[in-house]
């Protein structure tokens, strides 16, 4: 190699002076060109959340009935798809490139995948807000939307099928430049089973929406409609299951990053993710529980995930991720009692915070509710009310997306190098929307187990050739619905608006750590100033804390993990209860 | 320890700590439990989504609604016939922008299979305020094994989107005691709100 | 728990193996989904028999 080609490769590299990672400059600017497009994908969503809380809040009842549903499809798909897969992308160039130090591939293909991506996405928005896609999110035959709208879905998923391909080429080419010695670290090993359901996703939704399209542009035939249904939770819950991987990933990232949580064990923690990728998928089938063309042995096997061995794997997720950040806080000193780790933890930390609260919120509201009735005869009472959205919103939301909020504030001075702006408005913001998410779900799922229907216009059914009045009760429980929502999408504007200005007019981290620290600048998460030792230090020669084997002095994460187990028992039996109330039916 | 941004070099396929150990157990064993409660329910539960299923086409299906409808007509609401079929027997409800067809009247503790099909789009069937939610897809017939066991008037909200009328769906099935092709009155709408 | 040194001309273990190995698990994810939920959920829907509406 050249003197001139080995300078360039050089001056492709930066050195994080927080991590010392070599970052590749492509893999940077490529990590910002999506977060960015996520971003902006938010703002749609954000917009469409406002409008829709504020209509489903009956009492209020803002929009006319075509604006509900053209916004309710403008919401879902912007959020569920757009932002959420644009951000798993940066994580992808996060978990592979930046943190195995080595480059990114291909960057001409990798601009492709971006370029596609984006200009699905804007195709697929034009479409929805002028009206021609008022099918939402799931576009069920016979319901057909205009043909441009399957294009532009199609268009984002090709680049993201090219991009997720062009990651698992860069773990090829980190391992075959040796940038990094023995396995990769967890947070990329989580990355690749998220990037390997990504593809299960995108595969399904390849066989789905072209001949959707096709048949849109009248050149073929009408999908069978259960055929759809079955083909298209390929694409619609895997997509969410990617989501669930990035977002654990993320745990365990921000667990390192704010408090130095260490892995208890990695065999576990590997095995859990592996349980991921052989059969989380399957649980698309808990949206054909109730569907004619599917029997019951089909219906329980695939909601299952196989004897529940996907659930086992968030189980132990859920143990090992409080369990590492306890460990971290105990070798840092905080040894009293039974959760001194955690009330001295850094609450006013966003990443933090975030991620506890992502790990609380997903686990005792979305996991509990979700696994319950995705029960395959729990499901005939849950099926198409609001516990649904109560569900996924916990689950999606104040899960993965409140986690990649998180990741947010520490991606803002580690990658792009700025502080971040509104500093005492960021440390609050998760509370926030955690809290405006927590109001939200619970209600919903409340008024869900009293009937009311989910992606529903008007619930006094006006017009209608008969009358139906619910419950008292469910005024009230809408109205909570309405003031979490608005709090919860305040809480989501404001990571907006901090995230753009940061990144655009942020002021910039000087390189040198030292000199900034000296500085002593604002805005700046504590741990990236002051970084605990389990996290840097095994490469600087200091031994190894190694504690006695079976001396894993956990309590306050058995603690905790005994009351999930508790609430998940109670609650899963109630629900057993409620159904056996019902008329018998089978 | 290293956390989880390092590399971790050499062999880390190791044994777990005791604690992880237990929970892992205790986790493994809960889904055993959580998978167990499906085939049991099945076989010695009441209430299920098996169902009887098969094939049909809109047209086809339609006809014989229209064919039950006829056969068991007791009166009219509305414009919509409200049908008394015989304990035992097959009951036919189609789904289509916008109502549900025909309106049913029931016998309380009577065993029927009611049959679910859409006539266009897909629907889904809701009965409030029991909760009970089904999918109504055009070209598949669900025939579902019921046991109405409260009178009460009953409603079918669709809680699937269909199109612009979807929220003015509604349709509505009476469970009386006694006899269902007596004129008897019509009871009060069970109690609004509660699912139980 | 902490990684041990690689015992002198000792195997890595299987299973850490198989978890190098992203390729595999990505043919094992696709399988597993293929077979289970996709192929035989069309075998279910394909062997649904025509409504005996008389």
């Amino acid at each position: 190699m050249t003197a001139a080609a080995l300078a360039g490769l050089a001056a492709r590299f930066r050195t994080c002076p927080t991590t010392g990672l070599k970052v590749d400059r492509t893999a940077q600017r490529l990590i910002t060109a999506f977060a960015v497009a996520a971003v902006v994908s938010m703002i749609a969503g954000v917009i469409g959340a406002f409008a829709l809380v504020l209509t489903r809040w009956q009492a209020v009842h803002l929009l006319p009935a075509t604006w509900y549903y053209r916004l309710l499809t403008v919401h879902a798909v912007s959020m569920l798809i757009f932002f959420i897969i644009f951000f798993e992308m940066a994580v992808l160039y996060f978990a592979g490139p930046v943190l195995l130090s080595s480059r990114a591939a291909a960057p001409r293909l990798s601009w492709l995948g971006f370029g596609l991506m984006a200009v699905g996405a804007v195709l697929t928005e034009v479409v929805m807000w002028s009206g021609n896609a008022d099918v939402l999110f799931t576009s069920y035959p016979p319901l057909k939307a205009n043909p441009n709208y399957y294009l532009g879905i199609i268009f984002f998923a090709v680049g993201a099928l090219l991009t997720v391909g062009l990651f698992f080429a860069n773990l090829v080419v980190a391992r075959r430049a040796k940038t990094y010695e023995g396995s990769v670290p967890l947070v990329t090993f989580g990355a690749t089973t998220a990037a390997v359901i990504a593809v299960i996703t995108l595969v399904h939704g390849a066989a789905i929406y072209i001949p959707t399209w096709l048949w849109a542009m009248g050149w073929a035939p009408m999908p069978d409609p259960e055929v759809y249904r079955m083909i298209w939770w390929g694409l619609g819950h895997s997509s969410q299951q990617i989501n669930v991987a990035a977002m654990v990933s993320i745990w365990y990232l921000l667990g390192a990053l704010t408090v130095g949580a260490v892995v208890i064990n990695e065999k576990i923690s590997r095995t859990a993710f592996f349980l991921y990728v052989l059969f989380i998928s399957m649980a698309s089938a808990h949206h054909l529980l109730v569907d004619p063309g599917f029997g019951a042995a089909w219906k329980i096997w695939n909601t299952s995930y196989a004897m529940y061995l996907a659930v086992l794997a968030t189980m132990i997720h859920g143990f090992t991720v409080p369990a590492g950040l306890e460990m971290g806080q105990r070798l840092r000193g905080y040894t009293k009692g039974m959760f001194e780790w955690l009330t001295k933890a850094p609450w006013g930390d966003p990443g933090f915070s975030a991620t506890i609260f992502s790990i609380v919120l997903f686990g005792f509201i979305g996991g509990i509710t979700g696994v319950t009735f995705g029960t395959e005869q729990i499901n005939i009472i849950a099926h198409n009310t609001l516990r649904v959205p109560g569900h996924f919103h916990a689950t999606v939301v104040a899960g993965t997306a409140l986690a990649f909020m998180g990741a947010t504030y520490y991606v803002i001075p580690l990658v792009f190098r700025k502080q971040i702006a509104f500093w005492p408005v960021a440390r609050i913001q998760p509370y926030l929307f955690a809290a405006g998410m927590a109001l939200f779900t619970t209600s919903m799922t409340f008024a869900g187990t009293f009937g009311v229907p989910r992606r529903h216009y008007d619930i006094s059914f006006a017009g209608a050739a008969l009358e139906l009045q619910y419950s008292p009760a469910v005024d009230l429980l809408l109205a909570i619905m309405g003031i979490g929502g608005l709090l919860a999408a305040t809480g989501a504007t404001l990571y907006i608006v901090i995230a753009a200005w940061s990144v655009f007019f942020g002021k910039p981290l000087p390189e040198d750590a030292k000199e900034g620290m000296a500085m002593g600048f604002h805005g700046v998460p504590q741990g990236v100033l002051r970084l605990p030792k389990q996290a840097y230090g095994a490469e600087a020669g200091e031994p190894e804390v190694r504690p006695h084997e079976g001396a894993l002095k956990l309590r306050g994460t058995y603690v905790l993990v005994g009351v999930f187990l508790l609430a998940f028992i109670v609650y899963y039996f109630v629900n057993w209860k409620l159904l056996s109330f019902v008329w018998k039916v089978g | 320890m290293h956390t989880a941004i390092a590399a971790p070099k050499g062999v880390w396929w190791l044994p777990a700590h005791k604690g992880e150990k237990v929970w892992v157990g205790i986790a493994f064993a809960w889904c055993m439990v959580l998978f167990a409660m499906m085939p049991l329910w099945h076989f010695k539960g009441g209430q299920n989504p098996a169902g009887i299923r098969y094939k049909t086409t809109p047209a086809a299906y339609m006809a014989r609604v229209q064919e039950f409808a006829q056969q068991y007509q007791v009166s009219e609401e509305n414009g919509v016939p409200l049908v008394a079929p015989p304990p035992g027997s097959d009951v036919y409800l189609i789904g289509m922008q916008w109502q549900w067809y025909p309106q049913l009247k029931l016998t309380k503790g009577a065993s029927y299979t009611l049959h679910l099909s859409s006539f266009d789009v897909d629907h889904g069937f809701n009965l409030y305020p029991l909760n009970i939610n089904f999918m109504v897809v055009p070209g598949y017939d669900y025939g579902l094994r019921i046991v109405p066991n409260q009178s009460g008037d009953y409603r079918i909200v669709c809680n699937e989107f269909c199109g612009i009328g979807h929220h003015t769906m509604l349709g509505r099935i009476v469970v009386v005691d006694g006899d269902n092709r007596a004129a008897a009155p019509v009871p009060a709408a069970p109690a609004s709100g509660g699912t139980r | 728990m902490s990684a041990e040194p690689t015992p002198a001309g000792g195997k890595i273990p299987l299973g850490q193996r198989l978890m190098d190995s992203p390729f595999l698990l990505l043919v094992l994810g696709l399988l597993v989904i293929l077979v289970f939920y996709t192929g035989w959920g069309l075998w279910e829907i394909l062997s649904l028999k025509p409504a005996p509406l008389p």
